[in-house]
C-alpha cells in the first residue's frame, strides 16, 4: 500500500506516460465498439476539447478569457467550405482556412489586446459576432443562414477518410499533436511569462517584458489552435452554417474551460468531456439536459471554482494524506502547509 | 549616472511631483526620505516610465529615458524593488526569479559576476529552501527578499527600491539594511526610498529629503544626522 501511495504521492514522469497511453487506448478502442454514435460523440469531444484548450492559452495561462474564441472555429470550418466551393483542391483550401484565421486574429487581436479584464471579454464577444453576422448576412460568400457544404473529406494518401471511423483515428492524431505542442508552449519560457502577465501585469512590464506583444501572440496562436479545430469541425459534418458560431457557442467553450478549470490545459479537455456528453448522450434521455449543465456549472463554481481538475487535484491530495504517505518519504511540496507569516518573521 | 532633472509629474489631477533634480552617482546608494504623501512613489513611477512625467529629463549615463516604456526603461538598466513587494503569487519562488533573468543592459552596475539563481540564492539561502513553494505562500520577509532577488536577476545598472523595509518584523528589517549595504559593499548603484529613517540613512551615501513635491534638502548622513531641525520639520523625528 504504502509503495503505491508514494508513488502516487509524487507522479512520477513514467506514471503520467501510463496514464496518458490507457487515454489513448481507450480513445482507439472507441470506433471498434461498432457504433458510429460512439464516434461522432468521439469526434465532438476531440474537436471540442481543442478548442476549449485553445481558448485555455489566451484565458486561462494570460488570464484574457475570450468569449470569441468559436468565431475562429468558424473562420476555419468556412475557410476551408468556401475554397472548395471555389474549386480549390482540399490542400489549398485547408491553407487557406489557417491563413484567414491567422489573419483575422492578427486583425482583432490589434484591438483585443489593448484591455483588459470584462472589456477584454465584451470586446472579444463583439469580436466574435462580427464573424456571425458575416456568416449570417454575407450570403455570397457564406450562404447566409443555409450555410456552406463542404464537398467531402480529401483523403490522405492512400488512406480514405470518407469512413467516419477514419475520419475520426485522423483526428486524434492531430489532437494528439496539437496538445504536445500546446503543452511545450505552456512549459516554455513563453509560457511562464504568460502567467507572469496574469499575476500582474504592470510587473512584468517593470522586468522588461513587451507585455502588448506577448498578448498579440498568445491571441493568435490560441486563435490558430481554434482554427485547427474549425477545420476538422468541418470536415467532420461536412457543412458550416452560423448556428455553430452563434453566441451560445461561444460561450458554450467558456463554460468548458471554467467548468474543466482554467489555466491547467486538462481541466477545459475534461470541461469539454462533460459538456459534449451531456449535450450529445443526457440529451437522448433527458430533456430538460439543459437545466442539468446548469445545476453542475452552479455547483461547480460554488463548491470548486477552480473547475473539475482542481476538484480531482485536491481530491488526489486528500487521499493521499488520508492514506497517509510512509514515514521517510516527503510529502509532494503542493499539499505541505508552506504559508509563511508574519510570526515566521519572528521566529 | 542616473541624473533627474526638474521632473514635473501629476497624478489625474494633483500636482505631485514639482520641480525634483536628484543624481545618483555610480556605485552609491542615495536615499530618498519623506514622509507619507510627498510623493516618493510617484518618482519611482515617474523613474519607470509608469507615470510619465509631464516636463523634465531622466537620464542613465547621458541617455534619455522620460518617453520610453516602462519595459523599454527596464531594458535600459533600472530594476524595480516595489512598495508591497509583489511578487508573482501563483508562480513558485524560481519561476518569479527565472522570469526576471536578463543579460546585462550594460555590464552590471557593481562591475562583478551577473547576477543568477546560484548568486541569488547564496545571499537569500531561505529562497532556495523555499524555490519551490509559490510566491503568495511565502511571509511577508521572504517576500521581500524574493522581490529584491528577482530585480536583482535583471542585472540592473541602477536598482530602485521603494520602502523595502515597509510592513517587515523588525528582524527582517535588520536583515534587508544587511541587504542594502551587502549590495552598496559591491558597488551597485542604488537608489533607496524610504520612510524609515534608520535604514534610509544607514547605508546611504548622500540623501535626499522630499517634501510636498520639491527636494527641500540634501547632504551627507552624518550631516543629516547633526541637523536636527531638519530631521524634526520634514521627518518627524
Amino acid at each position: 500500500m504504502s509503495a503505491v501511495v508514494r508513488v502516487l504521492d509524487r507522479r512520477p514522469a513514467w506514471l503520467r506516460a501510463a496514464v496518458a497511453l490507457v487515454l489513448l487506448a481507450v480513445a482507439a478502442v472507441i470506433p471498434q465498439l461498432g457504433s458510429t454514435f460512439y464516434v461522432s460523440l468521439g469526434l465532438n469531444f476531440l474537436i471540442f476539447g481543442l478548442l476549449a484548450m485553445s481558448l485555455d492559452l489566451i484565458g486561462g495561462y494570460t488570464g484574457l478569457v475570450s468569449l470569441g474564441q468559436a468565431a475562429f472555429l468558424g473562420v476555419g470550418a468556412y475557410g476551408i467550405a468556401w475554397g472548395l466551393k471555389q474549386g480549390l483542391s482540399a490542400d489549398a483550401s485547408i491553407g487557406l482556412a489557417l491563413l484567414a484565421v491567422v489573419v483575422t486574429a492578427l486583425v482583432f487581436g490589434l484591438a483585443a489586446v489593448r484591455v483588459g479584464g470584462i472589456t477584454f471579454v465584451i470586446l472579444t464577444l463583439a469580436l466574435g459576432q462580427i464573424i456571425w453576422g458575416l456568416a449570417y448576412r454575407w450570403v455570397s460568400v457564406s450562404g447566409g443562414d443555409n450555410g456552406l457544404p463542404i464537398s467531402d473529406r480529401p483523403g490522405l494518401g492512400p488512406i480514405d477518410l470518407t469512413d467516419s471511423a477514419a475520419y475520426y483515428y485522423f483526428v486524434l492524431v492531430i489532437f494528439v499533436i496539437c496538445v504536445l505542442i500546446l503543452r511545450a508552449i505552456v512549459n516554455s519560457p513563453f509560457g511562464l511569462t504568460l502567467r507572469g502577465i496574469k499575476d500582474n501585469e504592470p510587473r512584468m512590464r517593470t522586468l522588461g517584458y513587451h507585455v502588448g506583444l506577448h498578448k498579440y501572440l498568445a491571441f493568435v496562436i490560441a486563435a490558430f489552435f481554434s482554427g485547427v479545430a474549425g477545420v476538422l469541425f468541418g470536415f467532420f459534418n461536412l457543412y458550416i452554417s452560423p448556428t455553430a458560431i452563434d453566441f451560445g457557442h461561444n460561450g458554450t467553450v467558456v463554460l468548458m474551460a471554467v467548468l474543466g478549470g482554467l489555466g491547467t490545459l486538462w481541466g477545459p479537455l475534461l470541461g469539454s468531456l462533460v459538456i459534449v456528453f451531456l449535450q450529445q448522450y443526457l440529451s437522448i434521455y433527458v430533456q430538460r439536459w439543459v437545466t442539468v449543465q446548469g445545476v453542475i456549472f452552479v455547483l461547480v463554481v460554488l463548491f470548486a471554482p477552480d473547475g473539475l481538475w482542481g476538484l480531482l487535484t485536491r481530491m488526489g491530495r486528500w487521499l493521499t494524506k488520508r492514506l497517509g504517505a510512509p514515514p521517510g518519504v516527503e510529502p509532494c511540496l503542493a499539499e505541505r502547509s508552506v504559508v509563511g507569516t508574519y510570526e515566521d518573521d519572528l521566529a | 549616472m542616473l541624473e533627474i532633472e526638474d521632473v514635473h509629474t501629476y497624478r489625474g489631477q494633483s500636482y505631485v511631483l514639482q520641480g525634483v533634480s536628484m543624481r545618483v552617482p555610480d556605485g552609491t546608494c542615495t536615499t530618498l526620505l519623506g514622509r507619507n504623501g510627498m510623493g516618493k512613489t510617484t518618482l519611482i513611477r515617474s523613474l519607470m516610465g509608469l507615470s510619465p512625467p509631464r516636463a523634465g529629463h531622466i537620464r542613465l549615463d547621458g541617455e534619455e529615458l522620460t518617453g520610453l516604456q516602462p519595459f523599454e526603461i527596464a531594458q535600459k538598466g533600472l530594476g524595480l524593488v516595489p512598495q508591497g513587494r509583489h511578487v508573482f503569487p501563483s508562480l513558485t519562488v524560481e519561476e518569479n526569479l527565472i522570469l526576471a533573468s536578463r543579460e546585462a543592459a550594460r555590464g552590471n552596475g557593481d562591475g562583478g559576476a551577473a547576477w543568477n539563481l546560484d548568486r541569488v540564492y547564496e545571499i537569500f539561502p531561505n529562497l532556495r529552501d523555499r524555490r519551490r513553494n509559490r510566491g503568495g505562500e511565502l511571509s511577508g520577509g521572504e517576500q521581500q527578499m524574493l522581490a529584491i532577488g528577482r530585480a536583482l536577476m535583471t542585472n540592473p545598472r541602477i536598482l530602485l527600491m521603494d520602502e523595502p523595509s515597509e510592513g517587515l518584523a523588525p528582524v527582517i528589517v535588520e536583515r534587508v539594511e544587511e541587504v542594502i549595504r551587502s549590495l552598496r559593499g559591491q558597488h551597485l548603484s542604488i537608489l533607496l526610498v524610504e520612510q524609515n529613517y534608520r535604514v534610509g540613512v544607514s547605508s546611504a551615501d548622500h540623501v535626499y529629503i522630499l517634501s510636498k513635491g520639491v527636494v527641500v534638502w540634501d547632504g551627507s548622513p552624518q550631516e543629516l544626522d547633526a541637523a536636527e531641525d531638519v530631521k524634526h520639520t520634514y521627518l518627524g523625528v
